[in-house]
């Protein structure tokens, strides 16, 4: 491991300082800017309703005495909805056959309580349908989208939006049938008893139908009504209730008002927190006890990575820390300073062996490349294979845990090497680095031999 | 009988192993698999808070009588319902709703418990409401993925290790892997704590933590095997150094995230406390996979087939000997024919003489001709079982 000179040393050491401290403001310290605020990145981290509580929405079922797999599909159609648009881990569920609770936090502490009422709220859309008059009569010709629906689905091409809707063999008979008998053509589509009449963008075949809208918002919101209209358990639309509730991870006495939403913490994100920073400083303690002053540099990379970790975090869209998140992010920091004392060990054991320290950084870091590499690539790979195929909590546990294997990467790798090495070209410092003894001797692989052997 | 010693390790803990999935397995059989609401479903009623009353007190009294009715206690949420305008008499907005594990609880049973929780929190009875079955919106689907998931990256680790290390490895991968999952899922089991979706997370990563300790391990064994190949320690004494090298780190780790445990187990929380020993569960499954099962048959892998090496050599080395004995053998028979033959020439006249010595000039290379081919042979298995031995 080369050192640099001590002026390169000292120019990266401010520029790495000053990177460092720019990153810290920014993300963990709010800020005003005249009227506009800033709140840091670690601010608008997205929280999951257990930790921070949110809003919960009960709807009346409609339909009359409905089957299990109904009900199951349609709570995974309101599911999907929500987690598309952000709301990772929303928990819809069943009480009985009579009514369906969804509960969500904020997800961004952005969202305000408003948006988050309207999109429980949107549930209860109505039933989807393409009919042939603009209210049901009796020569009215109606496809249900309960029965004939397939998917739903969103694009944009040539900078014109447009929304397609495919039927099943079922929807496709029933849509053949209704265009044949429009009268003047005109279709109407419907949500409840919500309707209004639609121009199709080109007739191309009956198994599907397209519209097209400038809005690209407009169009995903109309797709989220499609899906949540053509669930096989309609809700009343007329009656609900939607209203706060505390993080389920209370001990009672904790509530989320609407005006304090997105800051109201439940007393385990503060255990959390205080257990996350107890593994820490116990982490950074023992390396003081055990190697001094490499304990700062390590100190100085628990910085960076907790600054990269709340903005990768931020550049992910829907990640919601929940309890699951937390452990997970308490292995992770674990498994990202295990390489980190195993480097100092073997710096110190190649040390006693005779090489010099310059010889003892190389070697160790070589020792210990094939095994960092290798096995945080494996993790890596493994949570990236989990977020593919998990759901809800999961999902975003699984996201945290690349986060800290990439992190454990760029640390291991890059970062440790890189401060150790400005610190050797100080002389001195190298050694108190580690706790090493300066060799006085000439003898092969002290440290005057590596200066004439350069 | 040194090969035995070294194999009990192994033997111990897949007893053990065996012992803990047979002894979950009976559990199983007679009191089922407890699920969390958010996982498999289960019951759920609510109770008004009363006007001076905290929910925090009601939540504690409510999982007592929960459980002295044989019910568990799953969750709680409660409904603060600020932006309510209506409020019932006595009652505050507060509404606290109990999640139950068990579904299907039977009239009689939510009877006594309705009416006890009146009597104990000093309420009316139709402010709480009835026991009712929740439907999870969590699938067999959902579940199945994450299975496929796991299936996957089992047998990607099983590639990688065999190109990276070994068959043997990439075999005692795929062992530690699952069996790092069924312990998690025994012993989860046996000490009767909720399956659901934090458990879930805890497992799957926690087993790729396992693999990452195995990596950890095989890595050291690679390069040690590689620098020391004239070191004269055995396959299980290299592995067992190795382990002991590559480890440390780690329980210095572990050491770190016990403290975290012991934490959340101070938090009066049940699914926070649940959790904790979730973590702690799967910790020691883990440690006794990557350090026991895992290491441990990767060993047993190798030396089956060193003792099977090695029968080959030494069956080879039988064979060889044998040629060797009839070379000699042959070798014998001819200096004792050409004594005879020299014997014979002083004995007999001078043109007679030349038969016998034309005839063992003719029979000398049959023999070696015949054995030769063998021979050869046999030195080719033997140069090849050597470079795949030293492979």
């Amino acid at each position: 491991m080369k050192k640099f000179n001590k002026s390169t040393a000292t120019v990266l050491s401010v520029v790495l300082s000053i990177i460092l401290l720019v990153g810290v403001i920014f993300s963990f310290v709010p800020m005003k800017f005249g009227t506009k605020s800033w709140k840091s990145f670690a601010g608008t981290i997205g929280m999951s309703s257990d930790i921070t509580g949110g809003l919960y929405g009960e709807f009346n079922i409609k339909t009359e005495n409905p089957s299990d797999d109904d009900i199951v599909s349609s709570l995974n159609k309101i599911k999907d909805v929500f987690e598309q648009d952000g709301y990772k881990n929303v928990n819809v569920y069943a009480i009985g056959k009579e009514k369906i609770r969804i509960e969500t936090g904020y997800s961004k502490s952005s969202r305000t309580y408003a948006e988050t009422y309207n999109k429980i709220a949107s549930v209860a859309v109505g039933a989807f349908s393409l009919r042939t008059t603009y209210e049901v009569e009796e020569k009215t010709i109606s496809v249900i989208g309960s029965e004939a629906v397939k998917s739903v689905k969103v694009y944009t091409n040539n900078e014109t939006n447009y929304l397609t809707v495919k039927f099943n063999k079922v929807g496709e008979a029933q849509y053949k049938y209704l265009c044949d008998n429009a009268e003047s053509g005109s279709i109407y589509i419907a949500l409840g008893d919500y309707a209004q009449q639609i121009s199709i963008a080109g007739l191309a075949s009956y198994s599907e139908f397209t519209l097209s809208d400038a809005n690209y918002d407009s169009l995903i919101e109309l797709k989220d009504n499609i899906i949540l209209g053509c669930m096989k358990v309609e809700l009343d639309a007329a009656s609900y209730d939607i209203n706060t509730m505390s993080a389920s991870l209370t001990t009672g006495e904790s509530s989320s008002s609407p005006e304090f939403a997105s800051y109201a913490r439940s007393t385990v994100l503060v255990v959390m927190l205080s257990a996350l920073l107890t593994v820490v400083v116990l982490l950074i303690a023992y390396l003081a006890v055990r190697f001094g002053f490499y304990a700062l540099v390590t100190f100085i990379t628990l910085v960076t990575n907790a600054t990269l970790f709340v903005i990768i975090l931020n550049l992910i869209p829907s990640v919601e820390l929940g309890l699951s998140s937390f452990v997970v992010l308490i292995i992770g920091i674990s498994i990202i300073y295990t390489y980190a004392y195993q480097f100092a060990g073997n710096v110190k054991k190649e040390y006693a062996e005779g090489k010099s320290l310059s010889a003892s950084l190389e070697s160790a870091y070589k020792k210990s490349f094939a095994s960092v590499l290798i096995s945080n690539l494996m993790l890596f790979a493994g949570s990236l294979l989990l977020i593919a195929f998990s759901f809800g909590e999961i999902t975003s546990a699984a996201i945290v845990f690349a986060i800290c294997a990439f992190l454990s990467l760029f640390t291991n790798l890059a970062l440790i090497p890189f401060i150790v090495k400005i610190c050797i070209s100080y002389g001195n410092f190298g050694f108190k680095l580690f706790m090493l003894k300066k060799r006085l001797d000439f003898s092969m692989g002290s440290e005057d031999a590596d200066k004439e052997a350069e | 009988m040194k090969l035995k010693m070294k194999k009990y390790p192994l033997l111990i803990s897949a007893i053990v192993s065996c012992v803990v999935i047979i002894a979950s397995l009976f559990i199983l059989g007679f009191f089922g698999l407890k699920v969390g609401t958010s996982l498999g479903g289960g019951s759920q009623f609510s109770v008004n808070v009363k006007n001076g009353d905290s929910p925090k007190k009601y939540i504690a009294e409510i999982k007592d009588i929960l459980s002295d009715n044989g019910l568990s206690f799953d969750s709680s949420i409660v409904d603060d319902n600020y932006v309510a305008t209506e409020v019932e008499g006595e009652y505050t907005k507060q509404v606290v709703v109990i999640k139950i594990s068990n579904s299907e609880v039977k009239d009689s049973v939510e009877e006594k418990v309705v009416s006890k929780i009146a009597t104990k929190l000093g309420i009316d009875e139709s402010y709480i409401s009835s026991i009712e079955d929740i439907t999870s919106s969590t699938t067999g689907k959902n579940v199945l993925n994450l299975g496929i998931a796991i299936g996957i990256i089992a047998i990607a680790l099983f590639v990688f290790a065999w190109i990276r290390y070994d068959l043997f490895a990439g075999l005692s991968f795929i062992v530690a892997f699952l069996h790092n999952i069924i312990l998690y899922l025994a012993l989860t089991i046996l000490t009767r704590l909720e399956l659901n979706l934090t458990s879930l997370t805890v497992l799957f990563i926690i087993t790729l933590v396992m693999s990452w300790v195995l990596i950890a391990i095989y890595e050291k064994y690679r390069r040690e095997s590689r620098l020391h190949i004239s070191d004269k320690l055995t396959i299980y004494e290299r592995m067992v150094a190795c382990e002991k090298q590559a480890v440390k780190p780690f329980v210095i780790v572990a050491a770190a995230v016990i403290v975290a445990i012991v934490f959340m187990l101070f938090v009066p929380v049940t699914v926070v406390k649940f959790t904790a020993l979730n973590i702690l569960i799967s910790m020691v499954v883990t440690a006794y996979t990557a350090l026991l099962i895992g290491p441990a048959s990767y060993v047993a892998l190798l030396e089956v087939r060193d003792v099977r090496l090695k029968a080959v050599l030494s069956r080879n080395d039988t064979v060889n000997k044998v040629i060797k004995k009839k070379i000699k053998n042959s070798k014998k028979a001819k200096a004792e024919e050409e004594k005879a033959a020299a014997q014979a020439v002083e004995e007999a006249p001078a043109v007679q003489e030349e038969k016998p010595k034309k005839q063992t000039k003719k029979e000398e290379p049959k023999e070696v001709a015949q054995e030769a081919p063998k021979k050869r042979a046999t030195q080719k298995t033997i140069k090849k079982d050597y470079s795949k031995f030293k492979k």
